[in-house]
């Protein structure tokens, strides 16, 4: 952001030697917007409002009562949000600062985390007309300021990550402030068709943004999170008809005006199938945050959500196909995720042995903790595990069958026929045929899953091996070289 | 080669016309026979004739013969000994001689008595050419005949004069080349024989022996042999008394006074506060004379006032961890400056038993709960852990942001109380069998120096020798658990070949051996006696492995690893490594987890005993190897990428002896497989190589608790570094165990599983032994290391052994 900010000091620097290009823009867009509400009743008339109205972003600012904060500066503050904001968001904005609601102003200075929907709404239910509320918290904290801004987008009634900004100086209080703002805000988009593991996406006001440093601005590489709205029939939210679709993420690789196509990353492709309707409405939030790691959690399915402890984790950039070990989960089901060098999203693969458990992508950072629940792997992999030793003890056993054979059968022809017999003797101790099947039969017995597809796997490695003995183990062998050996006594 | 052949064959052309000649004579003979007279003395004097060779050996060394003189001409001929009832000629006047010659023993002669000047007996003949031996002057080998007629004529009429002159002269002689020792023994033997025996100018034989022994000790003290001065003066008293021996007494005072003066020299030094320099000197004095009055007593106080313990070492310690698993120099020596929240202290029955410095540690019946008590030292002047900070620790080893998180710890607690300052209740998530072998780790973090940790530190390390040879480690004296007698300083020398070590021990230059070769420990344990060092097994064996660097695609490959081991021949390597003695325990092994004394013994309870060890084979080897390059072709085929090529591996092994012994064996036996192999010795004291640069890293490690330690020997973490996900979840399976029962099975799998995928290569157990020198009191009989009870060990004043 501070190099968005640089830049962006030095556009409106550029700019303000050219007001009436910047005035006949307005003008043109605002004509535009005019022309579209008027066709407010066709689809295509709401596609435009999409694109060309501006987001209705209200502020509610909550100001320590305490100096440095004086009443003055409070105003500074709001002033300075509404001259930024069109500075820096430009017609993408269409901000409302306003001192925030006397039953939330405490905790949005202090416990930013506990205000959720329901305080909100109550405390103003037109919200829901609004496109984002921001929450602005400036407090007094050891002798310095603290600044936090948090979103609401009212579409989806999804909370974004909370900024954090500590300010040693009161004069730069008013711009930092803006900037938390502007860090909080995540842009959207609607979820227009999905098709060859693509989401197409119309961004909203993506016809007002003028350039990359745009807040509402969706550029190439962007992350964004899906949110399914599902609406009774008067167009409001349903009753727990908002969610997100977990362990998902569109991976900007595609911009074209306003549309975007975003690659899927999903833990179940499925989940983005279907098409949108009134009913149903899918939007994409971008995704935001200034954290480096996150915790992966791997849980079982079960009733007992028990820790699955040892999974293995590969991660890979989206773009690339080279994948790394990050390492196994521990013994509470976690592995730490680092934000890589380069993006922001991995997509990591959860592996139990030889099986690809899940996908999972993540922007490491978005959360402390992502828990995701697998189905818990471990009975496979201990048949796994087993059939793997009896695979390694078969190679071995064929290999020396096959040496003592040709080395009984090398003396039968020199007319040794003692060091024959005693090779002979040898090779009879190796085990047989039916002690190795005895062997595997108990393998069996030791894993079984309540899980039938697992059941089935663990059979199926099972009949795999089982063929293999059979088909590498020849239990005549060993009578066949005494016969050998005795036609060779005969003859002597 | 053509040579020897015509020697051969010339041999036979001679034995063949002398066999010729015989018929002629045999013809003749038998004439002779039948009317006896002239005519027989005439044959006799031929045969006689045809001896044509003499014998140039020594006469006790050929066929013993009688010597018949003939009177016609004085002729000598050799003749089978006469059949004597006793063994002494009496001539006669008349009649005939049957005798047999001694070139044909097959055929009688008769002779008249009256042609026979004289007969010469064998023994006398012997006699007469030993006295002419040793009046030649050659005494060493006159005194071989007279050792044979000792022996086999001790009757013979004129040999014990001719002995009792021979030991005399003999006695002389060798006095004369200084040769006092045997001079001496010379002289005690004609003693023993004739002690009135009376020499050459009236010289007795205990005047002579007092001489020669006034010699042999003034040679002893002159070169500070103070040993071998008083084993003799004490043995020539004992046997023939001062009044006879009157040289005993000079030489027994010279030893007190130069004792007395070297208890002065130790007096000074102790008052000038030299302890060091006042040991050295009571050691010195007890050499000269252990039986000075005072002498022991001044010694002790010397010894007690800085009681230094000298200890040889057979790798040095080049860092210092008590929790080392597979650096026994870094255990060994950590544990003098470092102690263990929890330290275990020997097997169990159900696993191992486990003590704590600071007090005690147990864990409730329903194995939910570990309780630790503190015992609060007398002396309240020091500082002392409170039970706050055992539960900061506890805490602490529970944090995944800590340095010394413990994984398997922090699973287990679920909660830390300290009550009362001396009390700390640990209550855990679920049941495990041995949940306090966790804390098996140093007390403080490694930047922790707070003072209680400070005081559970019992020696400082000072620092080494410039050739790099000592270690020396000083005792702390703020140390809160000291002994009354403790060593003050602990100086560790190394010693390249632990036989010299032992020779140190013996003399008493160290008073303990860390570690003995397992050859010399067989060796030692067969000659243990009484007097001597003591040479004792630790409790927990070692095992030796391979540890594969999975960097490259060969090592990766099981297939691969399984040739490798199949191409050591770890029975023969082991044999020489025992130099063919069997020790209890010392056996190849087919897992990384201890084996033990067998199936019985509670500490091989991770051990699959019905799991056979992989045998040397090389054809299965070569097959393997074969077989595991197809599947690394057909993987690089499949990826579209050339086939790897075999490099040379690079075995990498410690210094030590056995380690440098074993890897050359295995390395050659590699190399004729056709499996390239360089060795790479690790610097000194290092054990790793945190370069990587290697394929397999020789490693000996010591496991005390499978059911905890296997994470560290196979964990991803571990040793091994396995990254098989099938060992990880045996691994994860063995943690969560709730009951011995449990725990074993699952120990069972997973050392079925890593003998499957040859996860490290294991190779055998050793029973490793130490050994100490009775003056070293308080050792245990079955230490888990070496320093295990330093705190009570006690050095007594070493005396010489006569």
């Amino acid at each position: 952001l501070a190099d968005r900010t640089r830049d962006f000091t030095r556009l409106t620097l550029a700019r303000s030697g050219q007001p009436s290009n910047r005035g006949a823009a307005i003008v043109v867009v605002l004509l535009a917007a005019m022309a579209l509400v008027a066709c407010a009743a066709s689809r295509a008339a709401a596609q435009e409002s999409w694109v060309y109205s501006p987001y209705r972003v209200r502020i509610w600012v909550s100001l320590d009562q305490r100096p440095p904060i004086t009443p003055q500066l409070a105003a500074d503050v709001q002033t300075a949000l509404v001259q930024q904001a069109w500075v820096i968001a430009g017609a993408t904005w269409q901000v409302q600062p306003q001192p925030a609601p006397e039953a939330l102003a405490f905790d949005i200075l202090h416990d930013l985390e506990s205000v959720n929907d329901e305080r909100i709404l109550a405390a103003d239910a037109s919200l829901s007309q609004d496109d984002k509320l921001m929450l602005l918290g400036i407090r007094v904290d050891g002798g310095q300021l603290v600044v936090q801004a948090r979103e609401w987008d009212s579409r989806t009634r999804q909370w974004g990550h909370i900024v954090r900004r500590n300010v040693p100086q009161r004069e730069l209080l008013t711009s930092e402030a803006f900037r938390a703002v502007a860090d909080a805000f995540a842009p959207i988009a609607r979820i227009e068709d999905v098709r060859d593991g693509k989401a197409h996406l119309r961004v909203r006001a993506a016809g007002l943004v003028v350039d990359a440093f745009c807040p509402a601005a969706v550029s190439m590489g962007a992350i964004l999170r899906p949110v399914v709205r599902q609406n009774d029939r008067y167009g409001n939210p349903r009753p727990n008809g908002l969610r997100t679709i977990e362990w998902t993420l569109l991976y900007v690789s595609g911009v074209d005006g306003a549309m975007v196509a975003g690659d899927i990353h999903s833990i179940n492709r499925g989940y983005l199938t279907g098409r949108s309707s009134s009913r149903l409405e899918r939007y994409a939030i971008a995704v935001r945050t200034d954290g480096d790691t996150t915790q992966v959690e791997l849980k079982s399915k079960d009733p007992s959500k028990r820790p699955l402890a040892g999974y293995e984790i590969y991660s890979k950039q989206p773009q690339s196909e080279e994948t790394e070990l990050l390492g196994d989960t521990d013994w509470r089901g976690r592995i730490t995720v680092r934000r890589p060098a380069e993006g922001e999203m991995r997509v990591l693969y959860v592996r139990s042995g030889g099986m690809l458990l899940a996908r999972l992508p993540l922007v490491p950072g978005q959360a402390e903790v992502a828990t995701v629940e697998l189905v818990d792997d471990e009975k496979r992999l201990q048949a796994e595990a087993l059939v793997r030793s009896m695979q390694a003890a078969l190679v071995e056993i064929v290999a020396q069958r096959e040496l003592l054979a040709a080395r009984a059968r090398h003396h039968i022809q020199q007319g040794k026929l003692a060091e024959a017999q005693r090779l002979i003797d040898q090779f009879r101790t190796l085990p047989t045929l039916s002690e190795l099947r005895d062997r595997l039969d108990r393998s069996k017995q030791e894993v079984v899953s309540e899980n039938v597809r697992i059941q089935s796997r663990i059979d199926q490695m099972f009949v795999e091996t089982q063929e293999s003995l059979i088909k590498y183990i020849d239990p005549r062998l060993g009578d066949v070289l005494a016969g050998e050996l005795a036609n060779a006594q005969r003859a002597q | 080669m053509s040579d020897g052949k015509l020697t051969t064959s010339v041999w036979f052309a001679r034995r063949a016309r002398r066999g010729r000649a015989w018929a002629a004579v045999l013809a003749a003979v038998l004439l002779s026979v039948g009317c006896g007279g002239p005519a027989a003395a005439a044959a006799v004097q031929e045969e006689a004739a045809e001896e044509d060779f003499v014998d140039a050996r020594p006469l006790y060394l050929q066929r013993p013969f009688d010597q018949l003189t003939i009177k016609r001409n004085g002729r000598k001929v050799r003749i089978v000994p006469l059949d004597l009832p006793v063994r002494k000629v009496v001539m006669q006047r008349s009649g005939v001689l049957r005798v047999r010659l001694m070139r044909d023993p097959s055929e009688d002669y008769l002779i008249n008595w009256v042609d026979i000047e004289k007969i010469d007996l064998y023994e006398e003949l012997v006699l007469a050419e030993a006295n002419q031996t040793a009046a030649n002057g050659q005494m060493d080998e006159a005194f071989r005949y007279f050792a044979f007629l000792v022996d086999r004529y001790p009757k013979l009429d004129n040999l014990e004069s001719s002995l009792q002159s021979f030991l005399f002269n003999s006695a002389a002689q060798l006095a004369r080349e200084q040769r006092f020792a045997e001079a001496l023994s010379s002289l005690e033997e004609l003693h023993g024989r004739n002690g009135n025996y009376v020499g050459p100018g009236e010289r007795t034989v205990t005047s002579a022996m007092s001489t020669v022994a006034a010699a042999l000790l003034q040679k002893y003290l002159a070169e500070e042999n103070y040993v071998y001065a008083r084993q003799l003066a004490t043995r020539l008293n004992e046997r023939y008394g001062e009044s006879r021996l009157p040289s005993l007494a000079d030489a027994r005072t010279v030893m007190i006074e130069r004792a007395q003066q070297k208890a002065a020299e130790v007096r000074q030094l102790l008052a000038a506060n030299k302890p060091l320099e006042a040991q050295a000197a009571s050691r010195q004095m007890l050499r000269i004379w252990p039986a000075l009055e005072g002498g022991l007593d001044l010694a002790r106080e010397a010894s007690s006032s800085y009681p230094i313990l000298a200890v040889g070492v057979a790798q040095r310690a080049h860092r210092l961890d008590v929790a080392a698993m597979d650096d026994w120099a870094a255990r060994r020596a950590g544990r003098l400056t470092d102690r263990l929240l929890v330290e275990y202290v020997g097997p169990g029955p159900e696993g191992g038993r486990y003590a704590s410095v600071l007090g005690s540690v147990e864990r409730t019946d329903d194995y939910l709960q570990v309780v630790f008590r503190l015992r609060r030292s007398g002396d309240s002047g020091a500082a002392q852990a409170t039970a706050y900070d055992v539960a900061d620790r506890l805490l602490a080893l529970a944090d995944p942001r800590n340095s010394s998180y413990v994984p398997g710890w922090a699973e287990l607690v679920q909660s830390v109380h300290a009550e009362g300052g001396l009390r700390v209740e640990v209550d855990l998530r679920r049941s495990h069998v041995i949940p306090e072998s966790f804390l098996r780790v140093p007390f403080g973090g490694e930047d922790d120096a707070s003072p209680w940790l400070e005081n559970l530190r019992p020696y400082h390390f000072q620092g080494r020798t410039d050739d790099d040879s000592t270690a020396v480690f000083k005792l702390n004296p703020d140390f809160a658990g000291k002994g009354p007698q403790q060593p003050a300083e602990v100086r560790e020398r190394y010693f390249e070949d632990t036989s010299q070590a032992m020779e140190a021990l013996e003399r008493g230059d160290i008073l303990a051996l860390d570690r003995v070769f397992p050859a010399d420990a067989g060796r030692l344990l067969a000659q243990e006696k009484p007097g001597s060092v003591l040479v004792r097994p630790y409790s927990a064996p070692t095992l030796h492995l391979l540890v594969p660097n999975l960097k490259s695609p060969y090592i990766k490959n099981a297939t691969f690893r399984r040739a490798l081991l199949h191409g050591i021949p770890r029975e023969l390597i082991l044999e020489r490594l025992l130099d063919g003695r069997t020790i209890g325990g010392c056996r190849i092994i087919s897992g990384p987890f201890p084996a033990g004394y067998g199936a019985n013994d509670p500490m091989s309870y991770a051990y699959d005993e019905s799991l056979p060890a992989r045998t040397f084979d090389p054809g299965v080897a070569m097959l393997l190897a074969s077989m595991a390059a197809n599947q690394l072709a057909t993987q690089a085929e499949k990826d579209m990428e050339p086939p790897p090529v075999l490099e040379p591996l690079i075995l990498a092994h410690p210094e030590d002896k056995a380690a440098r012994f074993a890897c050359a064996i295995i390395a050659e036996q590699w190399k004729a497989l056709q499996i390239p192999c360089v060795l790479k010795q690790l610097p000194a004291g290092q054990t790793s190589d945190p370069s990587g640069q290697y394929d397999l890293l020789y490693a000996s490690v010591t496991v005390y608790e499978p059911a905890v330690d296997a994470q560290r020997i196979l964990g991803s973490d571990g040793l091994a570094r396995s990254n098989s996900p099938y060992i990880g979840l045996a691994l994860r399976r063995v943690q969560q165990a709730t009951t011995w029962r449990e725990a074993r099975q699952r120990l069972l799998e997973l050392h079925q599983l890593a003998h499957a995928e040859v996860t490290m290569l294991p190779l055998w157990q050793i029973i490793e032994h130490y050994a100490v020198s009775r003056n070293l009191r308080g050792v245990s009989p079955n230490a888990v290391t070496l320093y295990q009870d330093i705190e009570r060990w006690q050095i007594e004043p070493v005396i010489s052994l006569d």
